[in-house]
């Protein structure tokens, strides 16, 4: 923080004389214009010296200055010491920051103000400042400050210029307000609105349109009212697509949803309630039990406060605060957000009452800086997004250059007129553009969402299901995703015993376990000192266990719960009369109560709290049947114990008591009880696995994923954690800690991520982002997963963030690409498993849609190249195909199920191209040649049966083309000729649509559909029930009465069904899924619904053509049922290929070639 | 002001099922919606070159239709990722 702002040049050594002139001196090095007067103007000269001294030699004269881009430092160095008053100032930190950010100011002030002193005679031994610049660095990175320094309530009301009792003034406060700008969230768009707009004005669909007001335009057509009209259509639809694009963006309205709307402010001396927006820094405001902090702010009193910090932090558990001018012991490093007597905006205040000042607004809180880390990130598109697109364009590129081609060779050469030659080129372009692949992928995409949400993964961004399908890297949290999060009491050590405990979450049933004999409740109560110890887990305690839905809960603190738990286990139902509580506090790191038992005369003190801090209140130990005094020996033999428990990731709990006379009537506070205590023994708790992970984590690597844990809980539980569910590829799992991160360069900490699996722990927002960009740069494809606005920056880096339902933070969910409904990192690998379906799927429909193009574009180029041969299928004809058999069939596609043995390839790489030339050429040149073939067997068969067309005669004996392709003007027989055509292409891609739903496996073989899918489908089939519709009825009657009768009447009949559903409706689905399981090759056919809902589409489609008016735009007749008969001819051609080839394949040979 | 940490419950929540069947049906209706589009720009060639099939009403009447259609299908595309987020304490 200070190294990296410091530079080698605005080092200066051999500083001599007075203090004032040294600081004048310091200032000429300054980038700054001016900066000594702006220094002297905003700190009267009497008061610089008594806020720049800090003591042991160091001094910081500091200003903030309005539109400062950073802050500046200059370091002066004195050996011989500067005259200050009475003292000599070795060491002179001349700091200037930006006014806008008084929190950026504080910190710095706060770490040179802690730093600096301790480092003092290090640093004046230097003379060189790249050494001063490595000393500071080293302090700063390796020698772990325990102790925070506060600066005191006095500095922090100077540095704020404002008073602590009274308040700003409402006329400094709105000066304030002009100059800070409003306590919110502000928006951060990276892209003008007029780009969205014009994005929108000019999509495809834009395009057509502008196309088509230009066309009225055209001579010929003249119809210019129609074409403002048109052009009015296309303005309104963009405007109104830019308005619902312009609102989707909600991360920004749920970060503000978190702060508070109204605040409790003193201005004037008075206390009033305004709008948290039109908070300043400087401004004391009030809270109470419930509200939201407004602005992130010093507490200035506090009174049993206890904040829920989850919306930056991601823990939940609650975090006491307090008033504090005292040097605070944090122990080892710790993150600004931790800081025990500052509360931030966007947090709530579970408990307790406080006043603060306020030293952060708006963008420049915590908060803020999550929200601009969160918008800053721009979504990236997925692989297949870029595939698709690049894919699109260059086949896109190729139909046009076709088309232009065909449309000039036409022009001058064929002696078509323009018109005539551009009606070409549509068709030749609409032909080969995979217009419908990308909604067609979308569809697909969206069948994986559906399949996903079934197994508790909520997908919100299409492309993300394609994106986990190859996923290399899961970036995983612990609590709640690979443990179950709660507490759960596993051990007590007692008597220099361990016994064991059993049970599920905070269930109260379990059992008690010693040298692997179960002890009865019986020998619980005799054993005094456990029984002792289970009376303290009871009594100290604030918790309560509750039951609901046969579920028990928590209410309060979850390790006092798994205590309470843990005693109801033991049968411990402890009555007596709470006489004094004295709560747990992070200083002392324990808390105590004193009771009056059932039917005992003298009071007894229970404490509980951490192992070292409880044992050294302790001088006698309780040991079996009496108390003895504790000897060194047994302090070490009981540290030594929970030296063991805490390195098996355990968090540990001491427990002692003291009772007898002395307690009555003397003063209950902590210092006086909490002292001469009996030591009983440990209980050490831990948060249980989820059963299922382990073998989630199994399937990973069977997949080749990598999973990191990246943790805000302390390195050994995570490293506990990470040894139970098996992480650790090659037998090793390295854990660092935040701190180490902020240590390493980028190349260490690339060397870090390269080897196997990782834990980190105690991490803050930005080393997640950091870990989670560094593997992106690597080239890894990263799922991550997050459940609080800490998270959110990582969420949105990712390949795919993955928030938590349950736990997980509306910033958090907002954030992500996928929630899970369960919070379970099992399910995260059962998506991974339906991504990779999905990609598989994709490839299929693709090629069932590439195999339909030739048969669209063979007609064009023999009609231009043979003069005299007639056309077999028209623009409209093309359209018809498009709309007709691209969508509903290939979304059938789109649903099969994961196939056998998914999980066991590697990764997909993000290279790995989903279209390559050669899958497009054997798509177009073998199946879609087959296809063309069908259809002009179909079109020749017709000529045949009408007397047009004879065996070993050429096409131009069929019906004629109306000259100038003026279809209008063709003959009825020639429309028949298009639909002899146009029909087989329907009839061969119901063959084609289920011959690609396997690979190599057989559609009339058993083995078709996987046992898993095949078992879940015959019983979904053999359960089903009509639906039930009387708890609708009824809530609308409650609202309408004439509701109620519509809605009666409406589904009465279904009412009917309920009515047969055991005589008639059960029999039948158990007698069709036992038909269906014995019948497979029937079963196979109609086990993707959809895909038999495309075929009944498409023949629908097919007769809406033929036999209505459609039948006029879409230029089709009837024809005789012989020819629809025969135009089935392809589907059995390409059933016998695609068998063939199949069969071919399951005996080893793979015929890439043949697509 | 402050509501509790309440877990939501999916099952609660109907609305999300049907958020994607929604996400079905929009990338239908906007290729519906680009079919009727180009059906359009042809009738008008048609027209330029003396076939008509439907007059110029017919048309306008196609591609407001075409508009509205795309409309729906993008308002349905884009609803189903906010109607995902589960509420707090709902």
């Amino acid at each position: 923080m200070i190294a990296e702002r410091l530079e080698a040049k605005k080092i200066i050594f051999g500083l001599k004389g007075d203090f004032t002139e040294a600081v004048d001196r310091l200032c000429v090095y300054s980038d700054l214009e001016g900066l000594a007067p702006k220094l002297h103007a905003a700190k009267p000269q009497h008061q610089a010296e008594r806020y720049s001294y800090i003591g042991q030699g160091v001094a910081v004269p500091h200003v903030r200055i309005d539109n400062l881009p950073t802050p500046e430092l200059i370091l002066g160095l004195s050996v011989q010491g500067l005259k200050l008053n009475d003292e000599r100032v070795h060491v002179v930190v001349l700091l200037a920051t930006p006014a806008e950010q008084p929190a950026q100011h504080l910190q710095l002030l706060q770490r040179i103000s802690s730093l600096l002193p301790a480092i003092r005679n290090e640093l004046l031994d230097q003379r060189d400042p790249g050494r001063v610049l490595k000393v500071i660095a080293r302090a700063e990175q390796i020698a772990a400050l325990p102790t925070y320094l506060n600066l005191t309530q006095e500095q922090i009301g100077f540095e704020l210029e404002t008073d602590l009792t009274n308040g700003l003034t409402s006329a400094e406060a709105q000066s304030r307000l002009a100059h800070y700008g409003r306590n919110v969230l502000q928006r951060v768009r990276r892209e003008p609105w007029y780009v969205k707009l014009l994005r929108n004005l000019f999509s495809f669909f834009a395009v057509l349109l502008w196309i088509a007001a230009v066309l009225c335009f055209v001579p010929g057509v003249d119809l210019p009212q129609l074409g403002i009209a048109i052009l009015l259509v296309v303005v309104i639809n963009g405007l109104f697509a830019f308005m619902q694009e312009y609102r989707s963006d909600r991360a920004l309205e749920m970060l503000q949803r978190l702060m508070a709307q109204k605040s409790c402010v003193i201005r004037d001396g008075k206390i009033s309630e305004i709008d948290a927006a039109d908070l300043v820094p400087g401004d004391l405001i009030i809270l109470e039990q419930g509200d939201f902090v407004p602005a992130d702010g010093r507490l200035l009193e506090a009174f049993e406060v206890e904040v829920d910090n989850s919306s930056l932090t991601g823990e939940s558990s609650p975090a006491r605060r307090y008033k504090s001018d005292q040097p605070v012991l944090i122990s080892g490093r710790f993150l600004w957000i931790e800081l025990p007597n500052a509360v931030f905006a966007g947090t709530a205040l579970l408990r307790g009452r406080a006043r603060a000042v306020v030293f952060g607004t708006g963008m420049n809180t915590e908060i803020g800086k999550i929200a601009h880390l969160t918008q800053d990130i721009r979504s990236e598109p997925s692989p297949l997004q870029k595939q698709l697109r690049g894919t699109v364009y260059a086949i896109a590129a190729l139909a046009g250059g076709l088309g232009l081609l065909f449309l000039f060779l036409g022009w001058f050469i064929g002696g078509l007129t323009f018109l005539e030659a551009f009606v070409f080129f549509i068709g030749l372009f609409v032909a080969n553009v995979p217009e419908g692949l990308l909604p067609t992928v979308t569809l697909s995409l969206a069948m994986g969402v559906q399949r996903m949400a079934k197994r508790h993964a909520l997908v919100k961004s299409l492309p993300s299901v394609e994106t986990l399908g190859c996923t290399t890297v899961i970036c995983c949290d612990k609590t709640g995703t690979l443990t179950q999060n709660l507490m759960m009491a596993t051990e007590i050590a007692v008597d220099g015993e361990t016994i064991q405990v059993s049970g599920v979450g905070y269930s109260p049933q379990g059992e008690f376990s010693h040298t692997g004999k179960v002890l009865s409740l019986n020998a619980i109560s005799r054993w005094s000192t456990l029984r002792r110890l289970l009376d303290c887990a009871f009594i100290c305690n604030n918790a309560k266990l509750e039951q609901r839905d046969s579920e028990y809960h928590v209410i309060g603190d979850p390790t006092e719960g798994a205590l309470m738990c843990l005693a109801e286990k033991a049968g411990i139902r402890g009555m007596h009369q709470r006489l004094h509580l004295n709560p747990f506090e992070s200083i002392r790191k324990r808390m105590s109560v004193v009771v009056k038992p059932y039917r005992e005369l003298q009071p007894t003190i229970y404490v509980k709290g951490a192992p070292l801090e409880t044992l050294q209140q302790c001088d006698r130990i309780h040991n079996g049947i009496d108390v003895r005094p504790l000897t060194d020996l047994e302090r070490k033999r009981i540290l030594q114990k929970n030296d063991d428990m805490a390195n098996r990731g355990l968090r540990v709990i001491g427990f002692a008591y003291r009772d007898g006379a002395e307690l009555n009537g003397a003063p209950y506070s902590n210092i006086e009880v909490e002292t001469r205590l009996v030591f009983l023994g440990l209980v050490a708790l831990s948060d249980p696995v989820r059963p299922e992970v382990p073998a989630a984590i199994a399937a990973c690597h069977s997949a080749g994923i990598r999973v990191i844990m990246i943790t805000g809980d302390y390195a050994l539980t995570g490293h506990s954690i990470g040894q139970q569910i098996g992480l650790g590829l090659s037998g090793t799992l390295p854990s660092f800690t935040g701190a180490e991160v902020s240590e390493m360069d980028d190349q260490s900490l690339r060397d870090v991520l390269t080897q196997g699996e990782t834990i980190f722990a105690r991490v803050a927002p930005e080393h997640k982002l950091r870990i989670v960009s560094m593997l992106k740069q690597m080239g890894e494809i990263v799922a991550v997963t997050g459940d609080g606005v800490n998270d959110a920056p990582a969420l949105k880096k990712a390949d795919i963030g993955i928030a938590m339902g349950l736990r997980g933070n509306d910033v958090a969910k907002e954030a992500a690409r996928m929630i899970l409904t369960d919070d379970n990192f099992s399910s995260i690998v059962a998506a991974i498993e339906e991504g990779r379906a999905v990609f598989d799927n994709m490839r299929r429909f693709m090629a069932y849609i590439f195999n339909h193009n030739p048969l669209e574009m063979y007609p064009y180029i023999v009609w231009l190249l043979f003069p005299g041969v007639p056309l077999a299928i028209t623009v409209m004809g093309v359209l018809a195909v498009d709309v007709g058999t691209d969508l509903v069939p290939a979304m059938g596609l789109g649903i099969e199920p994961p196939e056998r043995g998914i999980m066991e390839r590697a990764p997909r790489r993000r290279d790995g191209k989903l279209l390559s030339i050669g899958f497009i050429l054997q798509n177009y040149f073998i199946q879609g040649t087959l296809v063309t073939l069908s259809c002009y067997a179909t079109y020749l068969y017709f000529g045949w049966i009408m007397g047009y067309w004879q065996a070993g005669a050429g096409l131009r004996g069929m019906p004629a083309t109306p000259a100038g392709l003026k279809l209008n003007e063709a003959s009825f027989i020639y429309l028949q000729s298009l639909t002899a055509y146009f029909f087989p292409a329907v009839t061969t891609q119901l063959a084609n649509v289920h011959c690609q739903r396997s690979w190599k496996s057989s559609l009339f073989s058993r083995d078709f559909l996987n046992a898993e899918h095949r078992r879940a489908a015959l019983t979904s089939i053999a359960n089903w029930r009509p639906p039930q519709y009387t708890t609708r009825v009824r809530i609308d009657y409650q609202v309408r009465e004439i509701t109620k009768f519509s809605v009666f009447r409406t589904f009465s009949w279904l009412k009917s069904l309920e009515r047969i559903e055991g005589p008639v409706i059960v029999p039948f689905t158990t007698w069709l899924a036992h038909f269906l399981e014995r019948h497979y090759i029937i079963f196979n056919f109609i086990s993707n619904p959809l895909i038999d809902l495309g075929i009944i589409f498409e023949l629908a489609l097919c007769y809406a053509f033929f036999y209505t008016p459609l039948a006029q735009i879409y230029y089709f007749a009837p024809v005789p049922w012989q020819v629809y008969l025969f135009a089935f001819n392809g589907t059995v051609i390409l059933f016998v290929f695609e068998e063939t080839k199949k069969y071919c394949r399951r005996k080893g040979y793979r015929l890439e070639f043949l697509g | 002001m402050y509501r509790g940490l309440q877990p939501a419950n999916p099952a609660e929540r109907p609305h999300i099922k049907n958020a994607q069947l929604v996400s079905l049906i929009a990338p239908f209706l906007l290729k519906l919606a680009k079919h009727v589009a180009l059906l359009s720009c042809l009738l008008l060639i048609g027209k330029a070159r003396s076939e008509p099939i439907i007059g110029p009403l017919g048309i306008l009447l196609l591609i407001i239709g075409a508009a509205l259609i795309h409309s729906v299908g993008r308002r349905l595309q884009i609803r189903p990722a906010s109607d995902n987020r589960f509420l707090r304490g709902h």
